[in-house]
């Protein structure tokens, strides 16, 4: 699965340092890959990881994290191992990340032109004159009006979508190759909704890699090829978006299709999964998901569990998904 | 959709892009206006604003304005009352014009104010951005630094610093500027804690921005409205911390005209000479309040829900 790869994470596991504590383990053993021209979502509820993985790849996390193991290999190089200063020259070049809310996203105090073209800037991709012009472009092709004006602007003088839409042209500007979406949709209205999928499913058209994170399964139906559900900080199952939807198979993704409202517009009644997710620092023995698992069979499950391959780019971390199969 | 969106942006941005007198011309309206329209509402903060407007351009041309020097004595009409011909506001024990003194006594205590808060702004600026940036052991030097010159009586140290300096404005600078650094500092490092954690300066790393830039582009133009208030309020407090070491005895050198000096001088032939001491005093007062005003202006053109106070 990993041949052609644009971003191919292996294992990585991220902790958090805390006070007279254990760390806490936030990203245990995640892999998954991600091609050119292909989009994938990483679902999962609050606290599930996906955001701390992404920025673990990133290199973003904050002082208390850090990642104790695993690769990212990225255009031949290992992201993880290549150092902060390396880093920097794939941040925002090579790969760009789209953040939840556009209003806290930006900086308030600089214009547009400036927001826009700064990072053209610092990683010397072209002159100034040279940057207006494609970060006028950039606002034109994400659907703002009259652009040459409104590059003029401070983000608050726009209105919520159109800041969301800036913040996508901001982050293709330099045209990368990777674009990473920590749930660009949930802090804007359904209409805005729309357009910021289909700017993002163009993107992916025109062989933009795309990982989209976020806890809606509807949204990540939309456009994205493959999923990979995460659960505590661990990847629950690995599916083609598709099958996924029609045949989930850990217990988990299963429970998540059910609580959806608007997965696929089933007429089936709603099933939230009883309980809550689990709170790291006492994270269940073996499978994350058995205390809240109506199938789970005590002391099986309460054992570590392997992701397991049930078909091609099918794998499922739950042992009677194996059984079944 | 997409049209309506962008007529409603359009008209939008006709009723918010309207500009303002001060700034017409300007398509885009700065990340301040808010604030500065909030401020020019408060009418006693803006009539502070020109009133302290006019005490700084007095200051600065005082040479021009006084009818006299400082030192100028004009012994036929020693302690001359207010009114006297030649002599506005009287003179005083040695015949020195009141008024002149007066004024060069502002241009002393806002040379004063204005330059310890600078020091102490860009101390505070420093200190500040540097233990709430990085974090970790450099924070917690820098900190405990803070907090052992928190803990020191700052008048004493002021009396200290001069006392080691001598009487001169750079004394009084360095004196009142060190002085009064702390607190600034602890409220950079707050501003700088939350800010850090802001999302924008989360997506400045996702493109690539060096700490350098995050702090200095993302961190300190976000944090300004609190500082600015701060130092507005500051400015008084170092007006009123220069008179009071004059008043010990340890503000500048005489002759150079001190408010303080010349306040504790008329209070000594109150009975003999009262316009020795309410002129200065009187004018120590207005300006005072003054500049105590448009902090007031300040803080509700940066805090207009009243949350931080």
């Amino acid at each position: 699965m990993s041949e052609g790869a644009l971003l191919s994470v292996r294992e990585l596991r991220t902790t958090f340092r805390r006070d007279g504590a254990e760390p806490l383990t936030a990203v245990d053993g995640v892999s998954f890959d991600v091609r050119r021209g292909q989009a994938l979502a990483i679902v999962g509820e609050s606290g599930s990881g996906k955001s701390v993985t992404m920025r673990s790849v990133m290199g973003i996390l904050p002082r208390t994290a850090r990642i104790t193991g695993g690769q990212a290999l990225f255009a031949g190089r290992d992201l993880l191992a290549i150092g902060d200063k390396e880093l920097r020259k794939v941040r925002g070049r090579e790969i760009a990340m789209v953040f939840q809310s556009a209003m806290e996203a930006m900086n308030p105090t600089l214009t547009l032109e400036r927001q826009l073209t700064e990072h053209l800037l610092w990683h010397g991709i072209c002159t100034k004159a040279e940057a207006r012009k494609r970060a006028v472009r950039a606002l034109g092709d994400v659907g703002i009006p009259d652009p040459e004006k409104r590059i003029r602007t401070y983000p608050f003088q726009l209105s919520g979508g159109m800041r969301q839409r800036a913040m996508i042209a901001m982050a293709m500007v330099t045209e990368p190759a990777l674009l990473i979406a920590d749930e660009p949709t949930t802090a804007v209205d359904v209409t805005v909704q729309r357009q910021i999928l289909d700017l993002l499913a163009e993107l992916k058209n025109r062989g933009t890699g795309v990982i989209m994170i976020t806890h809606d399964l509807g949204v990540a139906r939309y456009f994205c090829d493959d999923a990979v559900v995460m659960y505590a900080g661990r990847v629950v199952e690995r599916a083609p978006m598709g099958r996924l939807l029609d045949d989930p198979r850990h217990p988990y993704s299963v429970g998540l299709l059910g609580s959806g409202v608007e997965v696929g517009g089933r007429d089936l009644p709603l099933r939230p999964i009883p309980g809550s997710p689990p709170d790291l620092s006492h994270r269940p023995e073996g499978c994350p998901f058995h205390p809240r698992c109506a199938q789970a069979e005590l002391p099986r499950c309460a054992t570590e569990q392997e992701i397991l391959t049930i078909g091609p780019g099918r794998d499922a971390a739950c042992w009677k998904v194996a059984v079944d199969a | 959709m997409t049209a309506t969106e962008g007529v409603e942006a359009v008209v939008g941005s006709l009723s918010t892009g309207e500009p303002e007198p001060m700034e017409r011309g300007t398509t885009a309206r700065g990340p301040w206006s808010p604030a500065w329209s909030r401020f020019r509402k408060h009418r006693l903060a803006f009539g502070s604003l020109i009133f302290c407007a006019l005490l700084i351009l007095t200051a600065i041309a005082a040479p021009l304005i006084a009818p006299y020097g400082y030192e100028e004595t004009d012994i036929q009409h020693k302690l001359a009352g207010p009114g006297s011909p030649g002599h506005l506001l009287g003179t005083d024990l040695l015949g020195r014009d009141i008024l002149s003194r007066l004024i060069y006594g502002l241009q002393t205590a806002l040379t004063v104010a204005f330059g310890a808060e600078l020091t102490a702004l860009v101390l505070a600026l420093a200190i500040g951005l540097l233990a709430g940036y990085l974090g970790g052991r450099v924070e917690s030097l820098l900190m405990a630094f803070t907090d052992v010159m928190y803990a020191f009586p700052s008048y004493l140290f002021a009396v200290v610093m001069v006392t080691v300096l001598g009487r001169s404005i750079f004394a009084l600078v360095v004196a009142i500027g060190i002085a009064s650094w702390v607190t600034q500092a602890r409220l950079v490092r707050a501003q700088v804690m939350t800010l850090k954690e802001r999302e924008y300066v989360e997506a400045a790393r996702s493109m690539g921005a060096k700490g350098s830039t995050i702090a200095i582009r993302y961190i300190l133009p976000n944090a300004i409205g609190p500082i600015l208030v701060t130092t507005s309020f500051a400015i008084p407090a170092a007006i009123a911390a220069e008179a009071g070491l004059a008043l010990l005895g340890l503000g500048v050198q005489p002759p150079t005209p001190s408010w303080g000096a010349m306040i504790s001088e008329g209070s000594r032939y109150l009975l003999a000479a009262p316009h020795m001491l309410v002129a200065p005093a009187v004018l120590f007062a207005l300006t005072l309040l003054a500049f105590t005003w448009i902090g007031d202006g300040v803080r509700d053109a940066f805090d207009p829900s009243g949350e931080q106070r």
